[in-house]
């Protein structure tokens, strides 16, 4: 460990990939073909909008904050633009939360529909006609295949999004995350939780001796 | 186009793009960097796009396949070059001088 220390700033030289990568961002600089500052918003809005995290910022300020919760649930269109994320013209966005008793999961039978402004980018088997057809058929068997066993007393709902409606998924706060605080839970919610093909991360149990 | 149909229409362009959990993942800054720059050529709607995918599409089907934002670099410096942009002489000095 102190060896790696001692010799960070010696004897690591910079990799080749590294090296060429920053000579190509300066000299496009230095001919103005390119801004440090549009190389940066363009990545800032891929990590943002491609993926899950808004979705996951949504769930976690529920699971921390009660009324927002109740504002959420009640006209999520509204509570999601709370936090800033819009852009879906012509639609909503309804939440449906996940209990003891009942389960929800998300399905587009006729095309796509997602609810893109917080889970961004589908993926690929939310669009396969398996998954399409058959989780309004046999939700339970689609949901085991995931590797989700869900009891037999477990109420299944399955919301079928259109143009005009999408759903998202609330899924439960886990086990053993109750001293995370909203930062902490964002991570053990995946985007799967918020289809409802799986549930959100379980974290680690917390060490004994801290 | 808005946000979210750009970025679809990038998938479909580049499927591979390594994401986990629908999140991209970039193993170091440089290739994040890379990333970016590749990007505002997009939307800058400049030639070199075009070329560095077609470029990229090549290396992606040959079977000796190195890392995939080795590829990206190795695309993106020919596109660059080849477009006359800046020249194989110029990016050697400046990688040079930014390892010494």
């Amino acid at each position: 460990m102190s060896t790696h220390e001692a010799n960070h700033h010696s004897s690591h030289p910079e990799p080749y990939e590294s090296l060429r990568t920053k000579a190509l961002e300066s000299l496009l600089i230095e001919k103005g073909l390119i801004s440090s500052d549009a190389i940066d918003a363009v990545i800032e809005s891929y990590q943002e909008h491609i993926g899950p995290l808004n979705g996951a910022k949504v769930v976690a300020r529920a699971w921390t904050d009660p009324p927002y919760k109740k504002r959420l649930l009640a006209n999520g269109t509204d509570a999601i633009a709370e936090l800033g994320y819009m852009g879906l013209e012509g639609s909503e966005i309804v939440i449906v939360e996940n209990t003891a008793t009942t389960h929800n999961a998300i399905v587009c039978t006729l095309c796509s529909c997602y609810p893109w402004p917080v889970l961004g980018l589908p993926p690929s088997w939310y669009k396969s006609n398996a998954y399409r057809s058959r989780m309004v058929l046999e939700p339970r068997d689609v949901l085991q295949e995931f590797g989700l066993d869900l009891p037999e007393e477990t109420e299944i709902r399955v919301w079928d999004s259109t143009a005009a409606i999408r759903y998202m998924v609330l899924p439960e706060r886990p086990p053993n995350s109750e001293h995370l605080n909203e930062a902490e839970l964002i991570p053990l919610i995946t985007r799967d939780s918020m289809i409802g093909v799986a549930k959100a991360t379980v974290p680690e149990p917390r060490n004994s001796n801290e | 186009m808005n946000n979210h149909e750009q970025h679809a229409d990038l998938l479909e362009l580049l499927p591979n793009l390594p994401r986990i959990n629908g999140e991209l993942i970039f193993d170091s800054p440089w290739e994040a960097r890379l990333f970016g720059m590749a990007l505002v050529l997009r939307e800058n709607q400049s030639p070199q796009w075009t070329d560095f995918t077609r470029m990229f599409h090549a290396y992606e089907s040959n079977t000796n396949k190195s890392p995939y934002y080795e590829r990206w670099l190795a695309a993106l410096e020919h596109a660059l070059i080849q477009g006359g942009l800046i020249t194989e002489e110029e990016l050697e000095e400046r990688a040079r001088e930014f390892s010494d």
